[in-house]
């Protein structure tokens, strides 16, 4: 072997690999040759394989007893692919060829190629190669089949195929491909005409028909420039190359069934359909389109016309050991001469004789033309449904194909939010933003320095709808609550709505808007992140799920306050912190609205962490998995190295039992975990004091005028000196101050005092008599008497009230609020101590045995107040939703009380 | 039986180790011989050997009782190249012989070792030469057995009698030869010689041989051509392709190539100055487009080792190498062929459409031809066949059968090339698989 000259590193390490491959191989793997690198750093080793004993399939490739292939070894291997090739044209054609001498041994390299095992896989992949040639397997059984090769030249451009090709059956297909030009440098096909169809005639009926067959909303200026290009589809493969000469082309026509007569008729016959069409160009030659054939030189005013192409198919595209295949499309681009040839063939149809005469001299001329001519191809990139898989395809994305979206802020979280939408392929992104882009967001929002002082969402909707001019990208500039949410606004016409305000007031009137038509709304979701855009938080209410927007919020704030494992911790100091943060990040000195601290990096992966999770759960909705009405995501950066990354926490919630109170106008929501309360209380009061006995006690909540809601989060049993009987309920007082600062301390001031409830078994969800006059006097067990109280009575006749009992289905609900006037009092209710009743009663509390008498009252060692107390504080808790990674498989988490059932299991009833 | 009838006309190599001995057929009254080495008479080296002598007394036609052999031809006077040829002489009418200038020359030089067949060789076509000039000068043809023809020239022909023979009893590069033993064979048979060059005859021995293109036609129009270099190297098979690719690339055209020097990496392989051994591409490619569909390689030799050892005597694995990427089939070794422990004649018979064909071991061992009834009375078809049998049933018996076959495997046969090759990977990288890589991107 000569000397190292010349040679590099990886080169020379080639080299030795190879060397040691030959000592070991006793001539199996022969080096032949090395020749010194090539004027671009090429070494060419020459190798020669034993191939003797290789099994020969018949549709194989004929090896010989020895092959000789040229390694060509790039000077920065093994960092860049060795190329193969071999001294001969025997293996033309076969699949994996590539310009008749070069082996196509790895189809991704990226996969297959190892750089660490160098010249020894890559020798293993060549014999492997040689030994599937052999076999004929270098398209094996169920692998998609490599499309034949047209090698693309530059000056002939490229297309796009957007839509699905026509197929071949026993003959060739005619007709032409509708070509539409809106980019420089590139062409779409957008549809397919049979010969003898009806083509456009004119500029009109061409924009009109491609406007068509491929809606592009998006771009300005419409479909572009349209016109035709010829297309025959073959019956049959040609070659696995395609021919390089447009008289080799021909010829393949020919022996499928297409004179080549036919063909240039066929070209002449579109190049005389573009001509009018050619109205569609500048008036001159003064252009430095790509597109026009005909520039005159020095800009003179030259005639321009269309170019012509050739399309090229044939049945190439499938799965190898299936027979259906979709049919594969080169493409050729006629040069200008070619093109003027062509546009004179429809003379010799002419009537006058001297005409036809040329036209068929034309005829002649092109004949000879096509004999010398070599083909330009032009690149083809695939976007054929037929063909094309979306990457995206098995991902929560693939939800929002087609799709129509909403996406109500433009910022951070709501600008690259909609970029995927548009990117994940949805038929409709419409953003609504008020604000301008202004320099500091260009930090970590995507707007560039020529978008300052302009509407994002104007901005970012161009931007945008120039990704996929088929999606509808458009922009409303203005206020959310005024637009969108504004008092006379319907219903969004979307399949989602994305709050990526970060403004609770949108938050609000989303849940006020929302709730009066919750089953006709889309599915919405917000989207927040922390203040140090460290986590974020995205909710999600399907249509007709209780609450959305403020609702859902305030469902997270309550389920990170009381989660025991205290695992939602950090959502809770950053999204929730009690007290509220008194230090606000502004960016700008003043007047600037508050905002988080983070980078671009941030913002993305958070916004991309938090779409993928809300994209996930409607995909799972749409499969038909059962999933929550209402969720959360939670996302988390993790990225401090010092502590460990805590995972995505998922959060969901049963609907609540809604009642609207229609003097109020308010909706009351019983939470499932209130309603169990209330639901257990009344199982145990049967059971206690007999079924016709009357309980009831506090609901604890909050009332919401802005969003015109009052929750009820929690409730409790009767206190130890209420007095029941089947006729009456008389709420005690003994202990409820001590219960409701628990409530508030424990939340946050989320759950308070609302009102109370209490029973009618087996009897009318409605006032009594008594009932009336105490709500006219609104007397309440609480010290500082609300101007405001909530009655809820839960009742039934016999097979509602006893199907609530026994089977958890709701009861009937009487809700109403009540609030002080100048005819009602109000205050706390009086001690119960002392007064009469008749017939037999029991007191609240937890107490066993029998209904009671006054004088028994007192005696009383079981339901102390205290003993209430924390018998009322542990059933609210245990009805808190579970939280965190171990969550209940999904069918017990269907009511969201998993945890509850849990515990009173294990308690006992 | 199998009623296998072999073509009317084909070539028979013989098994007889590292030596030519090459049998031409061309009808049922005449065959040629091109050298020879019957190893019987000279009992060297572990081969399986035929004893070629033996079986052309016992199958050639007869004339006057006599086996008879239209001609003999030498393509230069080494051992292995005529070894046997006093016992042929003695047993064998041979009507005429195909001489090179260089044994007169050689005849002369002091300093050259001739074998005893060599000098026997020579001694008989000095013989004939005398013989023809005195027929010649008493006006009429020398009688068969007594025929010589001249192939090549010397510059030094003037000092033997042999220049005094009238120009038909010469031929020269360029030129073709269709008579044997004065008869006109020219409806089935063509010698067009290649070499010796005139300008070749003072150097080697082995770059003086006799090269001929070989051409057996039928009736009906096919035609078959064997190409027959002698021990030529890369040098004068260089000049004969210069020569005659440009000027008659049909004369170049082969369906058998007899690898010169019993399978030499000479052929392809020279060594520069410096002694760094060059690869010749050139002329394999050159081989490789004047062959016809088909073609085969048949090396003469001793069975060809696995690996060369360096400076080791033909036959050369790298010259079987080479022939075997330049065409579709391996290389025939007579020595191996069909199995290294029991070689026969390797035949080739002249077929329609294919031109020379390698006749299947088959076709002529399920044969139960009377071989004792053919004799004196055959076609040329049966005369292929009873040469090719002969050698079969008889050769174990006279020579020893190699302690170890030489291919120096260890028995256990690893598959085909592409396995041993993939093995050779293994056994390099110092494992079966690739090194783990860290990341796969998003495989399959």
């Amino acid at each position: 072997m000569a000397t190292a000259g010349g040679r590099s590193a990886g080169q020379q390490q080639a080299l030795e690999q190879l060397g040691q491959v030959a000592a070991e191989s006793a001539g199996a793997v022969e080096i032949l040759r090395v020749e010194p690198p090539d004027g671009v750093g090429w070494l060419a080793v020459e190798l020669s394989l034993d191939c003797t004993g290789v099994t020969q399939a018949p549709g194989g490739l004929r090896l010989r007893p020895r092959e000789r292939v040229t390694v060509q070894i790039p000077d920065d291997f093994p960092f860049r692919l060795p190329a193969v090739a071999v001294p001969h044209r025997r293996f033309a054609g076969a699949p994996h060829v590539q310009w008749g001498r070069r082996l196509c041994l790895y189809q991704a390299p990226a996969t297959g190629w190892a750089p660490a095992d160098g010249m020894f896989g890559f020798l293993e992949r060549l014999l492997e190669w040689y030994e599937r040639a052999a076999a004929g397997a270098l398209d094996t059984p169920g692998q998609p089949l490599h499309p034949p090769v047209a090698y693309p030249s530059r000056e002939a451009g490229c297309l796009v195929v957007h839509a699905d090709a026509p197929r071949a059956a026993d003959s060739p297909w005619l007709g032409v491909a509708v070509l539409c030009q809106a980019e420089p440098g590139r062409v779409d096909v957008v549809g397919w005409l049979e010969l003898g169809g009806a083509w456009p005639v004119d500029v009109p009926a061409a924009q009109e028909l491609a406007d068509r067959l491929h809606p592009v909303s998006g771009r300005e200026g419409g479909p572009g420039v349209v016109f035709l290009a010829v297309t025959v589809v073959l019956p049959e493969p040609i070659t696995f190359e395609f021919p390089s000469t447009a008289a080799a082309l021909a010829h393949a026509m020919a022996a499928q069934g297409l004179p080549s007569e036919l063909f240039l008729g066929l070209l002449g016959l579109v190049a005389q359909a573009n001509e009018p069409l050619a109205d569609q160009l500048p008036a001159t030659g003064q252009t430095d389109s790509d597109l026009v054939n005909g520039d005159g030189p020095d800009g003179q005013d030259v005639r321009l016309t269309l170019p012509l192409y050739v399309l090229v198919g044939s049945p190439a595209r499938g799965i190898a050991g299936q027979p259906d295949r979709i049919t594969h499309l080169a493409a050729w681009r006629l040069p200008a001469l070619g093109e003027q040839i062509m546009s004179m063939l429809p003379l010799r149809h002419s009537t006058d004789p001297d005409l036809a005469r040329i036209g068929q001299r034309v005829m002649e001329l092109a004949q000879d033309w096509l004999g010398l001519e070599k083909t330009a191809w032009a690149t083809v990139y695939e976007q054929r449904p037929e063909l094309v898989t979306r990457r995206d395809q098995a991902s929560p994305a693939a939800w929002l194909q087609n799709r129509r979206v909403l996406i109500l802020g433009a910022g951070a979280l709501g600008a690259p939010i909609a970029a995927d939408c548009v990117r994940a392929g949805a038929r409709q992104v419409t953003v609504v933003d008020n604000s301008t882009v202004h320099p500091g967001i260009l930090v970590r929002q995507p707007y560039e320095n020529g978008d300052i002082g302009k509407p994002k969402a104007a901005v970012l909707a161009k931007r945008l709808a120039r990704i996929r001019p088929e999606a509808t990208v458009t922009s409303q500039v203005g206020d959310v609550l005024a637009t969108v949410l504004g008092e006379h606004a319907s219903i969004p016409d979307a399949d989602l709505i994305v709050d990526a305000t970060a403004n609770p007031m949108v938050a609000t009137k989303l849940e006020l808007r929302r709730w009066p038509a919750r089953d006709r709304w889309p599915p919405v979701c917000t989207v927040i992140i922390g203040h140090r855009a460290e986590l974020g938080l995205a909710t999600l209410s399907l249509p007709g799920a209780t609450g959305a927007g403020a609702d859902l919020l305030r469902r997270v704030g309550l389920a990170v306050r009381t989660d025991p494992a205290a695992r939602l911790s950090d959502l809770a100091d950053d999204l929730f912190p009690h007290p509220p943060r008194t230090e606000v990040f502004q960016p700008e000195p003043g007047c600037s609205q508050p905002t988080f601290v983070g980078s671009a990096s941030q913002v993305a992966a958070l916004a991309g962490q938090l779409f993928t999770g809300t994209l996930a759960t409607l995909a799972g909705h749409a499969d038909g998995r059962p999933v929550a009405p209402m969720s959360a995501f939670v996302a988390r950066l993790g990225a401090d190295p010092d502590q460990a990354p805590l995972p995505p926490t998922r959060l969901d919630w049963p609907d609540d039992l809604t009642s609207l109170d229609p003097a109020s106008g308010y909706e009351v929501r019983i939470a499932a975990g209130a309603l169990a309360e209330l639901r257990t209380e009344a199982r145990r009061g049967a059971r206690l004091r007999g079924r016709k006995v009357e309980t009831g006690g506090l609901l604890l909540g909050q009332i919401d005028d802005a969003c015109r809601v009052i929750w009820v989060s929690a409730a409790s049993g009767p206190p130890p000196d209420s007095r029941l009987s089947a006729q009456h309920f008389e709420h005690g007082i003994q202990g409820v101050e001590d219960l409701i600062a628990h409530h508030d301390q424990a939340t946050a001031g989320a759950v308070r005092f609302v009102g109370l409830w209490h029973s009618h078994p087996d009897g009318p969800a409605a006032p009594s008599p008594t009932d009336r006059q105490g709500m006219v006097d609104l007397l309440v067990p609480v010290a500082r008497a609300p101007r405001r109280a909530l009655l809820a009575i839960v009742g039934g006749p016999p097979p509602r009230w006893s199907a609530w009992l026994e089977a958890d289905t709701p009861p009937e609900v009487f809700v109403r609020l009540l609030a002080r006037t100048s005819t009602t009092q109000g205050g706390r209710l009086p001690p119960r101590a002392g007064q009469e009743q008749p017939g037999p009663w029991w007191p609240g509390g937890y107490a066993l045995g029998g209904p009671r008498t006054q004088a028994e009252q007192a005696s009383s060692a079981r339901g102390g107040p205290l003993g209430w107390w924390r018998r009322a504080r542990r059933g609210w808790m245990r009805h808190r939703l579970p939280v965190g990674g171990d969550r209940p498989p999904p069918d017990a988490r269907q009511s969201g009380l998993a945890a509850g059932r849990t515990d009173r299991k294990a308690e006992g009833p | 039986m199998t009623d296998t009838r072999l073509p009317e006309r084909g070539v028979v190599f013989w098994p007889v180790g590292s030596g030519d001995s090459t049998t031409v057929v061309v009808d049922e009254e005449h065959v040629l011989q091109v050298d020879l080495r019957d190893m019987t008479a000279a009992d060297q080296e572990d081969a399986l050997v035929a004893p070629v002598v033996d079986r052309l007394v016992e199958n050639l036609p007869t004339r006057d009782g006599e086996p008879y052999l239209a001609g003999f031809a030498l393509t230069h006077g080494d051992a292995d190249h005529c070894t046997g040829f006093a016992d042929l002489l003695d047993r064998v009418h041979i009507g005429e012989l195909w001489a090179t200038p260089r044994l007169w020359r050689e005849y002369l030089e002091d300093d050259v070792e001739l074998c005893e067949d060599a000098k026997a060789f020579q001694a008989e076509a000095e013989r004939r030469v005398a013989a023809t000039l005195e027929a010649d000068r008493a006006g009429r043809e020398p009688a068969s057995g007594d025929r010589v023809r001249i192939i090549g020239y010397d510059i030094d022909r003037d000092q033997h009698p042999y220049a005094e023979l009238p120009d038909t009893y010469f031929t020269y590069p360029g030129k073709s030869i269709t008579t044997l033993d004065g008869e006109d064979v020219s409806a089935a048979f063509e010698a067009f010689v290649h070499a010796p060059f005139k300008d070749d005859c003072a150097a080697a021995r082995n770059d003086t041989s006799l090269a001929m293109q070989l051409t057996l036609r039928d009736a009906d129009g096919a035609a078959g051509y064997l190409l027959l270099f002698g021990d030529l190297g890369y040098d004068t098979i260089r000049k004969i392709f210069d020569y005659s690719a440009p000027r008659r690339p049909e004369r170049l055209a082969w369906d058998v190539i007899l690898a010169a020097h019993h399978c030499s990496k000479k052929v392809m392989y020279t060594t520069s100055e410096t002694g760094v051994e060059e690869l010749r591409q050139d002329l394999l490619d050159d081989f490789e487009a004047h062959a016809c569909d088909g073609a085969r390689v048949v090396a003469s030799s001793l069975p060809i080792p696995v690996v060369d050892r360096p400076g080791a005597n033909p036959p050369h694995a790298k010259a079987k190498a080479r022939y075997e990427e330049i065409v579709a089939d391996p290389v025939l070794c007579t020595a191996e062929y069909p199995s290294v422990e029991d070689p026969r004649p390797i035949v080739f018979g002249l077929v329609a459409g294919e031109g020379l064909a390698l006749v299947p071991v088959e076709d002529l061992a399920d044969s139960d031809v009377d071989r004792a009834a053919l004799v004196g009375s055959r076609s040329g078809s049966e005369l292929l066949k009873t040469l090719g049998l002969t050698a079969a049933v008889e050769v174990r018996e006279d020579t020893a059968v190699p302690a170890t076959p030489p291919s120096g495997s260890d028995g256990e046969e690893p598959g085909s090339g592409l396995d041993r090759g993939r093995q050779a990977v293994q056994a390099a990288r110092g494992d079966t698989a690739a090194p783990v890589t860290p990341v796969g991107f998003g495989a399959t």
